[in-house]
Formats: structure tokens, C-alpha cells, sequence
């Protein structure tokens, strides 16, 4: 659950392989200078959110600390553009839906809100169910009201799910539209598909795992066990609405990205490109080593080999003779 | 705001500097007596210890005081007088009910009427003054001089404006002279009109109560404890008459309880260590019934309840009080004559009055006869505005509130 809270506040979009942080800037808004993959927006301090709520979830509005595109540990800035603007309260959305694996047992919860949440781009429903209330990331057709169930059971025949409804992957059948996939089949892994508007499609099951399609054409091989939610995401037309006004876009915390004009070189326009063959994720990352914390003195920084490594006052005249007396 | 002729003066410059270190110069320069034990200490026998010795800091009498000393130990929550090992189920009224008054019914294991019974109609006062009603109103919404700072303002439409910060009066104490009045207005008039003998009820104000309720099915590991300070606690020298007959309370065996699934009635509920085992009540060594609590809520700016959800509030509440009553009387006495207890929450302007009847103290049998709640949600009294702006007139005056409440009050 911690992890999942850790990992929850940066995956806003899909995003692979180790990303290094580094202390200069290296993106604009979250895209990195070069390249297509999404970095971590370092937008609001999960470590202000852990020491809040002690790693527990609560469907409690929080006031998170925002980082304005800054490392935590260093404090420098690390995403262009991002910064200021108006704090908003800050809703945990529950991604991980656990239901009984028996079959036809259900968790069952009601949806008593569907709001907006200036935090991320798709709305958010309220649930309550026999163990609490949560907040999920809301389908296209989720009012107040309606009833949305949890199955956690593996059917031999592949379901038409309902939407609103989560199933485990393996159960639904080919060409179904899920959102929140997990990646892997535990209760702290990152998910697919966040974004307002989007869904990933079912292509085909395979023995234990099931390929499915994201919004990016991207296919991955995903564990029957993975929890999905059945329905594409709402709020889709988020596309089609503007913010009106440069100042309103900076209350939302962007900053203008005017600046000298650089002519584009070749790593802009169109990649025609074939798509990657079917990633499998078979098993969850290992967990990132604890940090350390060290300071190099001035010989190590010079980085030069033995003999090389001479005091750095040498050149000014400095000597290892004794002072004559 | 506090008007200000003159500016203070806040210059502060070398001469302030020159008379404060001579002040202090003499200060210092004065000569103290010398301490000497006082003959009463001496006669006392105890051990004096001079601070002024070398080691005095080391000595076993420093380092002792410093451990026992309450600002050197950790907080422990266990050494409470109050702890208990086992977590309550807590209702502070914070957190509001999901499912509205029917979660607050299956808690209470009530049966719901939205309508007063014609008989309790009859007990309403005929002639109110209405001007007196509106000035009661603007006693705590106009007339009132207290200056307090008031909330910060929140818009949710310009979410970016810090607005300037107003005083005033904050809106549970407008909410709480408003309630005082009409319950005076109310009472007075009954008085003069002999429904009611001047020493039938008695006030008490922002008194604490807390009720703990071990019943099954859902409180018997954990008890719930209801906890508040209305601001008026009535407490009536004679039982109050049950609103619904024996043969009614007979009729309620066959009546259903709101189903909420698939929500439990328990998810809204706090949990705390720290809790009173036994209820808490006004005026408890007199031999007085709990007649009928009233108390404000203020709305919050960003997530303003339900009127379904201010209602659920007001009869948990009441509920509690009518329980803590009941569990004084006993489940035998029960029988002959139930418990009634009214709750009036006034939220912005609405009135949410609840009248209670407890039959039974057992909540876990679902065929047996249940308590019974009379719910009137969210009548209009007036049209309040923002917290911020001053009003001038009552708008919008609903005499027919007032009505309600006078028959919830005098029956």
C-alpha cells in the first residue's frame, strides 16, 4: 500500500524504464527535452502525503505540499514550466479494486459523488462500501447512485464486463475497454491507463497472461491476476476545453514556456515508426535501493586516476617539502 | 472594525535604546537582601538545597526532579483517566452520513415518520408574533456587537481571490442567540397562555453529554459513543408523554428498517481509546428528564453537507440523548413509558427538528418493536446570507417553522 501511495502521486502517464533524477533540468512539463516517454511531474511532495496519513487511505481531502516541478531530496528544479498557482486539496484515489475469488461473490459499493478533481484529469467518484468509502477514478457513465461491484474471480469463460465494474483480466473477454490496469497482480503496483478519456483494449489471452492494448498503440502481456476496470474514463472531452487565459493557467500551477526561439533539429517531427513487439511483465521490479548519503572530498571530485590526483593547490605553487625553518 | 483616531507609534530609536539599558543599568545595580530560610520553613523540618553550591545540578534531588516532572515524560495516551483497552465506535458529528437519515435509522433501529402526529400539532402556539420572530433573528444576525475574526472566505468559483478577513460574529454563535430566543419567545408565550407552568423546564447551556451504547449487533465489541455540547439542554422536572401509543409501538414490529446496502451503517463512525464508559448528563445528581437539545451546525465553505446528511446528524444526536435518558430509566420502565427527546439543528437558516422515541434499549432484534423517529428536515426559518455580508432585514420569514417548532417544544 505505501509503495503504491509513493508511486500513485507520479504516474500520471505511462512510464518506462528507470527514469535518473538529476539536478539539472531536464524536462518541460513533464516530457523530457529529448525523447517521448513521460517523467515524473514532481508535483506534489509524497513524502508530505506518507507523513499525513502514516501510509493509511483516507477518502479525506489532504492539503499535500506541491513541489513546482522540484526534487525532493535536492530541492532543485527538474521539470520546466511547472510551479506556483493555487493549492488545491488533494484526494487519494484507491487504484488497486480487491474483490472475493469466489465465484459469484461481489464487493458491492455505492457511488454517492462524481466531482471534479483539479489534481488529475479524470473525474473522481466517491464509493462506500461495507469496508468504507474510497475515491476511484470515475468511468464514462458513473453517476450517483449506481451500484459498481468488484469481482476478484477467475471465470473459465471470458465476461462481457459492465462498466464500472472491475474484473481480473483473465476474466473479461477480448476487445473489452479497461482503464486502471494494474501492471502486476499486487496491491502496490503502478497502473495503465489514468488519463481522462482513455481506455486499453483486451487483445488476447495467453496461458496465464493476457496482452492488452494501451491508449499508445503499446501491447503488453499482463498477468490474468491484474485488477482492471471495465469502461473507458471519463471527462474525455478535457481535450476540447481550454484554460481562457494565460493567468488561469498559471493559477493551475503551468507556467509559460516562452522563451528563445531554437530552431528545431532532427529529433522533431514526424517518427514513422514500427511498434515494439509484446512486453511481458512477468514480474514486479525490485525495490530501489535506500538512498546514501555522502560527501566526496576535493581530490575524489577531480575524478583523476593515483598519480594524477594532486592537491588542487599544486598549480598555485603549493609543496609537500617541509618549511624551512 | 475598531475605529482608530491616531496611528500607534511605533518609532523606536536610539533614545528608547539609551532610557531602556539605563532602566535596566539600575535595575541591576539594586541590591537584593540576602536569602535566609524563613523561620516557618525551618520550623517545618524540610531539607533546603542551596543552587548556589557547586553540584547542585548533579545531585540526585535535580536529576529526580526532571524525571518525574510532567514536561520531561512522554505523553502516553494510556495513562488518560479516561483510556479504555478497547476502541469505541466515536460520533462527534464531523464526518457526515453517507446514507443520510436512513443509516442513521438503522443505527438507532427507528422507524421513520416524516409528519408530527395531528396530536403533537395540536399543542402549536396559534398567535406568533411575527415581529418578534424576525427580531429574534436579527438579534443574532445584526444586533449582535461581537467582533471576532471570522473564517477565511473560500470561493468556489474565484478559488484564487484571497478575499480581505471580515469580524463579526461567527455563524454558530448567530446561529445559537437566534435559537435562544425563539425558545424563550416560546416558552414566555406558553406561560402566559397556561400550556406550560413556570417551573416545567429547565435550561442548561453548552453542557457536554456523551452516551455509550453496547447493544448488538453492531456495538457489542466495540460500544458507540455519541459525544456533543448542544447549546440548550431542556430538562424537564415531569416524563415527558410518549408521542405514539402502546398499540402503535406494537404496529412497528411489522414495519421494515431502510436497508443501505451495500454500505454498512458503520463506516462514517471515528474510533478513540479515550472515551466515558457511563453517559455524561446535565444536571445529573436532580431528578430532571431530558426534554429536548438544540444546537447549530456551520455549513464548511468547500464540502457542504446534504440536507440529508444535516438531518441523519440531527437524529443521531438526538438519538444519543434520547438513549443516555433511557438507559437511566431502565428497558423495564421502558415498556410502561418510553423515552421522547427533540433535537433542533438549525443550519444555515434551516431547521431540522427531531423528536426521538426510544422503546427499546435492544437494537439487535429486528422483529421486536422499534424506536421511532419524527423527522421534519430542513425547514426553511429564513434566508440567510453569506457570513460575510451584513443582513438588515429577514427575508423570506416562515412562520409556519416556527409553528413546527413550538408544537415539537410544548407537546
Amino acid at each position: 500500500m505505501l509503495s503504491a501511495l509513493r508511486r500513485e502521486m507520479a504516474s500520471c502517464t505511462l512510464r518506462m524504464g528507470a527514469v535518473a533524477s538529476s539536478n539539472v533540468v531536464v524536462a518541460k512539463r513533464g516530457l523530457p527535452a529529448r525523447g517521448t516517454k513521460p517523467l515524473p511531474r514532481n508535483l506534489w511532495d509524497q513524502r508530505d502525503l506518507q507523513e499525513q496519513t502514516g501510509g493509511e487511505y483516507t477518502h479525506q481531502p489532504l492539503r499535500v505540499k506541491r513541489l513546482g516541478g522540484r526534487d525532493a531530496d535536492t530541492g532543485r528544479k527538474v521539470n520546466q514550466h511547472i510551479g506556483g498557482g493555487v493549492k488545491f486539496d488533494y484526494f487519494m484515489i484507491d487504484f488497486h479494486r480487491r474483490g472475493p475469488t469466489e465465484e459469484g461473490a461481489t464487493y458491492d459499493e455505492r457511488i454517492l459523488e462524481v466531482r471534479r478533481d483539479p489534481n488529475r484529469s479524470a473525474h473522481i467518484a466517491l464509493v462506500a462500501g461495507e469496508k468504507g468509502k474510497r475515491w476511484l477514478l470515475a468511468t464514462e457513465s458513473m453517476r450517483a447512485g449506481q451500484i459498481i461491484t468488484t469481482s476478484g474471480h477467475l471465470t473459465e469463460n471470458p465476461l462481457i464486463g459492465i462498466e464500472g465494474n472491475a474484473y481480473p483480466l483473465g476474466s473479461l473477454a477480448p476487445g473489452t475497454m479497461v482503464n486502471c490496469v494494474e501492471r502486476y497482480p499486487t496491491a502496490d503496483s503502478e497502473v495503465f491507463v489514468v488519463k481522462a478519456g482513455t481506455a486499453a483494449t483486451i487483445v488476447r489471452h495467453q496461458g496465464d497472461f493476457v496482452v492488452v492494448k494501451l491508449p499508445h498503440k503499446h501491447e503488453f502481456s499482463l498477468h490474468r491476476e491484474c485488477m482492471a476496470t471495465v469502461g473507458r474514463l471519463s471527462h474525455a472531452d478535457i481535450e476540447g476545453k481550454i484554460f481562457g487565459s494565460a493567468q488561469m493557467h498559471r493559477r493551475f500551477g503551468y507556467k509559460m514556456s516562452s522563451g528563445l526561439f531554437h530552431k528545431k533539429d532532427g529529433y522533431f517531427g514526424r517518427k514513422v515508426r514500427a511498434l515494439p513487439p509484446v512486453r511481458v511483465l512477468d514480474t514486479p521490479p525490485e525495490p530501489a535501493p535506500p538512498k546514501q548519503q555522502f560527501t566526496l572530498t576535493k581530490a575524489q571530485l577531480s575524478g583523476l586516476p593515483a598519480a594524477a590526483k594532486m592537491h588542487n593547490l599544486m598549480h598555485a605553487g603549493y609543496t609537500h617539502r617541509e618549511y624551512p625553518q | 472594525m475598531v475605529f482608530r483616531k491616531y496611528k500607534p507609534v511605533s518609532q523606536w530609536g536610539k533614545q528608547d535604546t539609551r532610557i531602556f539599558k539605563a532602566i535596566l543599568n539600575a535595575r541591576n545595580a539594586r541590591k537584593m537582601p540576602v536569602f535566609r530560610v524563613p523561620d516557618a520553613v525551618k520550623a517545618l523540618g524540610v531539607k533546603v538545597h542551596d543552587p548556589t553550591l557547586p553540584g547542585f545540578f548533579d545531585s540526585e534531588f535535580v536529576q529526580r526532579t526532571e524525571k518525574d516532572h510532567r514536561d520531561f515524560s512522554q505523553s502516553d495516551v494510556t495513562a488518560h483517566p479516561l483510556y479504555s483497552d478497547t476502541p469505541c465506535r466515536l460520533f462527534e458529528g464531523s464526518e457526515p452520513m453517507s446514507d443520510g437519515v436512513d443509516q442513521a435509522c438503522v443505527i438507532s433501529k427507528a422507524v421513520l415518520r416524516t409528519e408530527f402526529p395531528d396530536e403533537i400539532m395540536k399543542n402549536a402556539l396559534e398567535e406568533i408574533d411575527e415581529e418578534k420572530v424576525r427580531d429574534a433573528i436579527l438579534h443574532g444576525e445584526r444586533y449582535d456587537p461581537t467582533l471576532e475574526k471570522l473564517p477565511r472566505r473560500f470561493d468556489p468559483v474565484l478559488f484564487w481571490v484571497k478575499h480581505p478577513r471580515v469580524h463579526g460574529t461567527p455563524v454558530v454563535k448567530r446561529g445559537n442567540i437566534i435559537l435562544d430566543n425563539l425558545f424563550r419567545h416560546i416558552i414566555f408565550s406558553a406561560i402566559g397562555k397556561e400550556k406550560l407552568k413556570p417551573t416545567q423546564i429547565k435550561f442548561n447551556r453548552d453542557e457536554p453529554f456523551s452516551t455509550t451504547v453496547h447493544s448488538a449487533p453492531y456495538f457489542l465489541q466495540s460500544p458507540l459513543v455519541i459525544r456533543g455540547q448542544p447549546h440548550l439542554t431542556a430538562l424537564s422536572v415531569t416524563h415527558t408523554t410518549p408521542w405514539a401509543s402502546k398499540e402503535d409501538v406494537e404496529l412497528t414490529r411489522d414495519e421494515s428498517i431502510a436497508s443501505i446496502a451495500p454500505l454498512s451503517p458503520l463506516i462514517d463512525f471515528g474510533s478513540d481509546h479515550i472515551y466515558n464508559k457511563e453517559s455524561v448528563v446535565a444536571r445529573p445528581s436532580e431528578n430532571l428528564s431530558l426534554h429536548s437539545i438544540a444546537w447549530t451546525r456551520e455549513q464548511s465553505q468547500k464540502y457542504p453537507w446534504t440536507s440529508e446528511q444535516n438531518a441523519a446528524n440531527a437524529v443521531l444526536y438526538t438519538f444519543g440523548a434520547a438513549m443516555s435518558e433511557a438507559m437511566k430509566r431502565g428497558e423495564k420502565s421502558l415498556a410502561e413509558s418510553p423515552v421522547v427527546s427533540r433535537g433542533i439543528q438549525l443550519v444555515n437558516g434551516r431547521l431540522d427538528l427531531v423528536a426521538v422515541q426510544v422503546n427499546t434499549l435492544d437494537l439487535s432484534q429486528k422483529e421486536e418493536k422499534k424506536n421511532i423517529v419524527w423527522l421534519h428536515k430542513g425547514v426553511r426559518l429564513y434566508m440567510t446570507k453569506p457570513y460575510f455580508e451584513q443582513m438588515t432585514e429577514v427575508e423570506e420569514l416562515n412562520m409556519d417553522a416556527v409553528t413546527k417548532l413550538s408544537a415539537l417544544l410544548l407537546s
